[in-house]
């Protein structure tokens, strides 16, 4: 309503300023711009460029770290044409699903207790972002430890709960056990700080609509998925896209935790492991880059879909 | 320390050092790049060195660079020791154009960075190299028939085994791979919470030379390309050896399929493991780990296969000079004042690894560091070495991981041998064929 009454003024104070008319503009268009100069330059400077060069370099040939002549699509059907890289696609894209997925109600559990709990909930918050703090090649590595074959910690306890085959079990001889182990060290990384997200949503949500719900009569669990999750659409969104972003990006704990990394025989080979394989170990920039462009392209979709989603919802 | 905005200095220092050079030769002669044309011994020079040159032989290196100093008056020594990732910055100076004179790198970089034009030849012809080092390290700085680097440091395996096991069971140290088998067996079987062997999957070094022992080859070259050979009947037939010990006979736990050699060194020590393929390096952790074992074990050269040899893999460092490097005269002259035996070994002995000069290996095997009982078995395996493909695409075919992940497929059952190494083959192939 106020747009559009303020639209509709323009008209009539437009000739009241009719005399100034450049230097209205002026104010309007120039001088935020000028200002703004700066600022966009950086921008365009550490985001735009790296972008562009990686999409140009995705056009050419790039071994030895050596920018070499232009070979139009020849990297993307290179990359399309090897089954490793398709194998390895679909399971950045399980990977992200699952880790998404885990981290988001775990931190949401995690959230509610500190949200209901008393003081002593801001003792267990400091604990809980201790996990975020930490160096992800250092967790990757404490992880890969904890499930060790032969000395793990993650074998003993499950021993010790009657679980009597993964006595010596081998983790990381196999992929989808390697992957349950990474995804496990990759949540327990990522939800710190997801989890301290919802606690601030999840405060906000108190107040009158709350109470008008619990007044209405509505238990725990309508008030969550009725009244404050809805409430904090917009917040899930933002934390769905950026914990999606997270997984696919997961880099460290691959390549730490798995030998060769990527193995055994390729069974965890991830996006961007495969990319950074391509430029750091074939010194091949042109294959590297085409990856980088797809992993770049489908988090730009799957972004522009959870935006859509929230939209829709308002 | 060396403090990044020291390096970025030298970087503009250099550039503007280049530029000055190029004006210099625009107004004058035509050698000025050359900078040192008269091959006079003077100025200044920038060394890098990496891996394996850690803080424990750093000073070694820095007293050696002052003795230098003093010997030639009016040169200079810049030191800069690049720790664990050594190639990519090599990789990053060469393209950037920054590269040091003098340069320790692994050997298996030689090739590489000399099919990068990057390396000053040493030798025309390798054959006037033969005898002064150790030939499978002479081999390792060939490419295209011209040697590009200095031999300097060799790193061997051999068999280390706990000797005090062996003796109760009245066996002697294995002589052929099949040896190797029974009396792992046998060991394993006297030895509740033994295991027979330290198989090291996640490592291709501790096995791929078996594919020498079998008789076969990685790759040869057909008429000026390279043609990979893994999936010679040889070849399959030394990994399908190699992963029927923890497939078949169970002799390691079964994660030592992604084993490193840092995992069966600890296991060893740790009393678990009756046998192990180890390099000195490998000797020097166990015993650092469990000193007490040092009466327990004992090594030898390593066992040989059906094709009648028990060679392995060089691996060490050698000393190149970069194209790149405007005071050559000097760089000459220190890299071969490092190489005098008497300056070499105090290094080498340092990082427990052998010197490649056949004169001084001779005097570490026959007095040095490496006539003890314990060691001598690495000097006796030394003359038994080959190197790699000398191809520069090798770092693809070692970086992507793709021999260890044959072998894995191997081990767990995903391919068979026969699948896998057609596979590796032709990986291979893809990598060092174009050439």
């Amino acid at each position: 309503m106020t747009s559009t009454t303020s639209r509709r003024a323009r008209p009539t104070a437009a000739p009241a300023r009719a005399g100034s008319r450049t230097r209205s503009r002026w104010d309007r268009f120039g001088l935020p711009s000028l200002l703004l100069a700066p600022l966009l330059a950086v921008i365009l400077g550490v985001v735009g460029y790296p972008i562009v060069r990686t999409v140009w370099l995705s056009f050419h040939e790039g071994e030895y770290l050596m920018t070499g002549a232009f070979n139009g699509v020849d990297n993307y059907t290179e990359i399309f044409g090897d089954p490793y890289f398709l194998a390895a696609l679909l399971r950045t894209t399980i990977f992200a699903v699952v880790c998404v997925v885990t981290t988001l109600l775990i931190s949401l559990a995690i959230a509610l207790v500190l949200d209901a709990g008393s003081w002593a909930a801001r003792i267990v918050t400091v604990v809980v972002l201790l996990p975020w703090a930490m160096p992800r090649v250092a967790s990757g590595i404490i992880w890969k430890w904890m499930f060790n074959d032969q000395y793990g910690i993650a074998n003993w306890l499950l021993v010790s709960l009657g679980f009597d085959s993964f006595k010596g079990y081998a983790w990381f001889n196999d992929g989808f056990a390697s992957l349950v182990a990474i995804t496990i060290a990759v949540v327990w990384h990522s939800v710190p700080f997801i989890a301290i997200s919802m606690l601030a949503g999840l405060r906000a949500t108190r107040g009158e609509v709350l109470e008008a719900a619990r007044v209405d009569g509505a238990g725990f669990y309508q008030q969550l998925i009725r009244v404050r999750l809805p409430m904090m659409k917009p917040l899930l969104t933002i934390l769905g896209v950026m914990s999606t972003i997270f997984a696919y990006q997961s880099f460290d704990h691959f390549l730490v935790m798995t030998t060769p990394p990527g193995g055994p025989s390729h069974s965890t080979e991830v996006l961007s492991l495969l990319t950074w394989l391509q430029a750091f170990t074939v010194l091949d920039q042109g294959v590297a880059a085409a990856m980088a462009v797809v992993t770049f392209v489908l988090l730009a979709g799957i972004t522009a879909v959870y935006v859509k989603l929230s939209k829709e919802g308002t | 320390m060396q403090r990044p905005w020291n390096s970025a200095l030298k970087v503009i220092t250099a550039t503007s050092a280049a530029a000055a050079l190029m004006l210099a030769s625009a107004c004058g002669s035509d050698d000025a790049a050359e900078g040192n044309a008269t091959g006079e011994v003077t100025g200044a020079i920038d060394v890098w060195m990496g891996d394996p040159i850690g803080a424990a032989q750093q000073p070694t290196i820095v007293q050696l660079a002052k003795d230098y100093e003093t010997a030639h008056p009016g040169t200079k020594v810049n030191l800069r020791f690049l720790g664990a990732d050594a190639h990519k910055t090599y990789l990053t100076s060469i393209a950037g154009g920054t590269v040091p004179c003098v340069a320790l790198i692994g050997n298996t970089w030689s090739p590489e960075f000399a099919g990068l034009q990057a390396l000053e030849p040493i030798a025309q012809d390798p054959a006037s190299m033969k005898g002064v080092y150790t030939q499978s390290m002479i081999d390792s700085t060939v490419l295209d028939g011209v040697s590009y680097a200095v031999p300097y440091d060799t790193g061997v395996r051999a068999l280390i085994y706990r000797k005090d096991l062996f003796d109760k069971a009245g066996l002697a140290a294995p002589k052929t791979w099949d040896d190797v088998l029974s009396s792992a067996t046998r060991v394993q079987q006297d030895n509740p919470g033994v295991n027979g062997f330290g198989i090291v999957g996640g490592n291709q070094w501790y096995w791929l030379p078996m594919i020498w022992n079998w008789g076969g080859e990685i790759a040869t070259q057909e008429g000026g390309a390279w043609k990979a050979k893994v999936d010679s009947p040889e070849a399959v037939a030394a990994f399908t050896f190699y992963a029927d010990l923890l497939t078949k006979h169970k002799l390691a736990p079964e994660g030592a399929a992604t084993w490193q050699g840092a995992d069966a060194s600890k296991a060893f020590a740790l009393g678990q493991v009756g046998m192990m393929v180890g390099g000195s390096w490998d000797l020097k952790t166990i015993l650092a780990q469990n000193p007490g074992m040092e009466q327990q074990l004992a090594t030898a050269p390593l066992p040989a296969g059906p094709g009648g040899n028990n060679d392995t893999f060089a691996g060490g460092s050698n000393l190149a000079i970069f194209k790149g490097c405007d005071n050559k005269a000097t760089a000459k002259s220190f890299v071969d004042f490092l190489m005098k035996t008497d300056n070499l070994v105090p290094v080498t002995t340092k990082i427990g690894l052998l010197p490649a000069t056949v004169d001084a290996l001779e005097k570490e095997r026959t007095s040095g560091s490496f006539s003890t009982p314990l060691l001598k078995a690495y000097a006796e395996q030394a003359p038994n070495t080959r190197s790699i493909p000398p191809v520069s695409t090798w770092g693809k075919v070692e970086g992507t991981g793709a021999i260890v992940n044959a072998m894995q497929a191997i081990m767990n059952g995903q391919k068979t041998p026969d699948a896998a190494m057609k596979e590796l083959a032709s990986q291979i192939d893809a990598a060092i064929g174009q050439q």
